[in-house]
């Protein structure tokens, strides 16, 4: 029954990671960067949705998706103010910058906000349901829904509109999109805020099971990292992949071995397949290992 | 010693997802030739310079270097065993003067290790000595002794390749490998770099494998060439029998 | 030319000793000490990423690692401090070593994370061995350090050791940045597969100047846990990699009186902008955006940029 509960719990907050897996996924193919000030999307998606549900008083839904749409503006502010004007920089100096604007965020946050950890209600009370002699919490029920349709809605994105394939197309080949008259720099604006979006619903979806706080985003950042790579970094149904299996093992190595550990063994798989796999669990090596 | 073989490529294959960019192909240097790569664009030629260097793995097929099956050492390994090259595109170290580009090559001889490196013992005191020595020595023979201190990415274009043919020959190879080194220059300057090869060449009894666009540069540098078109050979012989080889007239004008 | 080359090096020596001379009160050797354990350790840092190119974003880590060592060695088993300085920074380098071999397989951004995971492990076994560590809450009864009869237990004794300790590890690593290693590391930097094609093991490098930068940070890590003799993990997580990062950075990478001069600023900063206090990685995240933008050499760099400006002379290679 433990297990019922585990498995259930692990594939929710997997498809959460999922969600900030596809954020890293948009960025990367669209500029080749990775975000790490991406778990500072998560962090606001969850710390706005409280401030504008507890402090503003807006309705649960409009406060949610004004968490999640802050969390999307942040992304078009770190891209124009940071990333753009350094476009050409070293690697090194992409990471960096992105270091840079993620403790700017988390500091703002704290500084706007508080140290505290805060709570959202569940979306639809707390009565659990039951589900193969197990109680599952109904939010985690909602993770797992509502993260799905997003990413279905994303594939239509990308799929049915003119704007999706520009983004599609840019990120197979830059200098023939730029050819064939797609405005790059605007894709990679659009890239942005569709994957603070995500990563902000991430965090918005997850806080009435895991609280929320200033300084989650670091390691939130980094497990959704983890599941993109476990998935294949780039690959959009890797992401998906990758996520459940990280929240799977998480969601073990609590309830079995310990729950201060959980984070350390998540952690520990992404070093895994970072030296073991980098190219993730389907796919070709490619990208910064020789 | 004059014909012996310095280097082999036997039979390489080399595929890139579905495209075959390498089939088949052979070839060899005897000692002290220089051989000619031709091809038009996209036939392989860059390839093939990086299995030989060990920078690519080949599907299959192996390379000999000085008799040994060099086709799975990696590429500081083989460089090691006396194979220096330059790259297509500059690859000069831009931040550093053009003395500490040298240098870099000739500190790859010295014996000092890392601790006496850590510790300031005598022996670094003596390998900076002898880098220095050498570095001013092949600066001289390409010359660029008034770039001396000059950060190597505020040299002109023409000077950085020196810094890089500088840089290669103070490994002091025994096989060269030249990627395209005069692309980018001006006809002074690619006679010149011309007389200066030949020049090296003969002092430190050089080996070299040159891959070139300029056709008259490597006509008249080359004693033999080999032509690559879509990853196979399809002629090999001296600079006039090649000029005149109608498969290779077709493969330029069908380009 | 060995004279002209340690110059440098003579003045941050009698700058060491002119401080506690001038500075004399507590408060001042205390923030005095601090600086130095983070030239320490900004100075190995300097080594891997400024000179060779690679980023580590769990340095604190190592840190904390040689403070552990340090604390439960002195304090659990009572042994020598010196001792179990010396063995935390064996075991630092040991366990950098086998850290290091798949590690520095990864290059750019995957270096980045992987370092960035390995501080967070390092941190969660800190915060979760609370048996050893005392877990959370800190480590609390940690001897100062002591020679002979002599405890170094007032600012100005603690001042005179961690100044010696810090010249040998500055004369050191001017030592690695002089020569061979050091035109190899830089050459690293810039273009690794050019100093692959010169025959050099470029990966035995990297390794090298991995285990060094972290050896260096787990004696800053000892010195640190004999200063304050009260340690817990919040000293050495994520926020702690980043500040030494930013110190590197906005000191100048790839050159050694950068870092410490970014050491030292950042050390001092905080002391005179008291609102800073909790608000301090808002400085450092706009530090690091702004000198990423505008002043990519950081301030040696800038320095360098005003010099060459009077005197067009080159002069680059023996820095």
């Amino acid at each position: 029954m433990d297990l019922i509960q585990y498995l259930v719990s692990g594939i929710s907050i997997g498809s959460a990671y999922a969600l900030i897996a596809i954020g890293f996924n948009l960025i990367y193919n669209a500029t080749g960067i990775i975000n790490f000030a991406q778990g500072e999307f998560v962090m606001l998606g969850g710390m706005g949705s409280v401030y504008f549900y507890h402090y503003l008083h807006f309705p649960l839904i409009f406060a949610i998706l004004s968490g999640i749409l802050l969390a999307g503006v942040t992304g078009i502010l770190v891209e124009r103010l940071s990333i753009r004007p350094i476009r050409d920089a070293s690697i090194l100096s992409l990471i960096i910058v992105t270091i840079g604007d993620s403790i700017l965020i988390r500091g703002i946050a704290m500084l706007v906000w508080d140290k505290n950890s805060h709570a959202l209600p569940s979306f639809s009370g707390d009565i659990p349901i039951r589900f193969l002699g197990a109680a599952v919490s109904p939010q985690y029920i909602w993770i797992i829904v509502v993260s799905i349709i997003s990413m279905l809605l994303l594939g239509g994105f990308f799929r049915y509109t003119i704007t999706g394939k520009a983004m599609l197309a840019s990120s197979v080949d830059p200098v023939a999109a730029r050819l064939v008259g797609i405005n790059v720099e605007r894709v990679t604006m659009y890239s942005f805020f569709i994957s603070a979006l995500f990563s902000g619903m991430a965090g918005a979806l997850m806080t009435p099971v895991t609280l929320t706080s200033y300084d989650i985003g670091i390691s939130l950042g980094l497990k959704g990292f983890a599941a993109a790579v476990v998935g294949g970094l780039g690959r959009m149904s890797g992401a998906l992949v990758g996520g459940i299996i990280l929240g799977i093992v998480e969601s073990f190595s609590a309830g079995l071995i310990s729950s201060g550990y959980k984070d350390a063994i998540t952690f520990g798989l992404l070093l895994l397949f970072l030296y073991m796999r980098p190219q993730g669990i389907v796919g070709e090596i490619k990208a910064e290992r020789v | 010693m004059g014909n012996s073989k310095i280097l082999g490529a036997e039979r390489i294959v080399k595929h890139f997802g579905g495209v075959k960019a390498l089939d088949d192909v052979s070839l060899s240097i005897s000692q002290e030739e220089v051989l000619g790569l031709i091809g038009p664009n996209g036939a392989g030629k860059t390839t093939l310079f990086n299995i030989i260097s060990g920078f690519i793995k080949p599907d299959g097929g192996k390379v000999i270097f000085k008799g040994v099956d060099i086709t799975s050492h990696p590429p500081h390994k083989i460089a090691r065993m006396g194979m220096s090259r330059t790259f297509q595109n500059l690859r000069v170290f831009s931040e550093m003067s053009v003395i500490e580009n040298i240098m870099v090559g000739a500190d790859v001889l010295t014996s000092a290790g890392f601790f006496s490196n850590l510790f300031a013992f005598p022996s670094i005191w003596k390998s900076e000595r002898e880098s220095i020595e050498k570095a001013e020595y092949f600066l001289e023979e390409v010359g660029l002794q008034d770039f001396r201190n000059t950060p190597a990415g505020d040299l002109p274009f023409g000077k950085m390749r020196l810094v890089e043919l500088a840089r290669a020959l103070v490994t002091e190879p025994e096989l060269l490998l030249l990627d395209e080194i005069a692309s980018g220059l001006n006809t002074s300057e690619t006679l010149d770099l011309m007389e200066l090869l030949f020049k090296v060449k003969e002092k430190h009894n050089l080996t070299i494998l040159v891959v070139e666009h300029d056709m008259d540069f490597l006509m008249n540098l080359a004693e033999r060439v080999v032509v690559l078109n879509f990853g196979r050979v399809i002629a090999e012989g001296s600079p006039d029998e090649i000029k005149k080889d109608p498969q290779v007239i077709a493969a330029y004008l069908g380009e | 030319m060995r004279l002209k080359r340690y110059a440098d090096i003579l003045i941050f020596a009698l700058l060491l000793i002119a401080y506690p001379l001038i500075i004399t009160d507590n408060y001042g050797l205390n923030v005095g000490i601090f600086a130095l354990e983070n030239i320490i350790t900004v100075t190995g840092l300097n080594l891997l990423m400024g000179y060779a190119g690679q980023i580590s974003l769990g340095h604190a880590g190592f840190v904390g690692l040689g403070a552990y060592i340090s604390a439960i060695l002195t304090a659990t088993y009572h042994w020598n401090c010196w001792l179990a300085m010396i063995t935390a920074f064996v075991l630092v380098g040991i366990v950098a070593f086998f850290v290091a071999l798949p590690t520095l397989k990864l290059r750019g951004h995957y270096l980045a994370m992987a370092t960035l995971g390995l501080g967070m492990i390092l941190y969660i076994f800190f915060s979760q061995l609370v048996d050893i560590t005392g877990g959370p809450s800190g480590f609390v009864g940690i001897p100062y350090m002591r020679f002979g009869s002599l405890t170094f237990s007032s600012y100005s004794t603690i001042y005179v050791v961690t100044a010696m300790i810090t010249f040998v590890i500055i004369w050191l690593s001017k030592n690695l940045a002089s020569f061979k290693a050091g035109r190899i590391f830089r050459a690293i930097h810039q273009d690794e597969e050019a100093v692959v094609a010169l025959g050099v093991n470029t990966y035995h490098y990297k390794v090298l100047v991995f285990v060094v930068s972290a050896v260096f940070a787990s004696i800053a890590g000892s010195l640190y846990a004999h200063t304050v003799i009260f340690i817990s993990p919040a000293s050495f997580g994520f926020k702690r990699s980043i500040q030494l990062v930013t110190m590197v950075m906005v000191g100048g990478m790839g050159n050694i009186w950068g870092g410490v001069t970014g050491a030292i600023f950042l050390t001092y900063l905080p002391e005179f902008l008291r609102i800073f206090e909790d608000y301090d990685i808002i400085v450092y995240g706009s530090l690091l955006i702004l000198v990423i933008i505008f002043m990519p050499g950081g301030i040696a760099g800038a320095v360098e940029d005003i010099y060459g400006k009077f005197k067009n002379t080159g002069g680059r290679e023996d820095r």
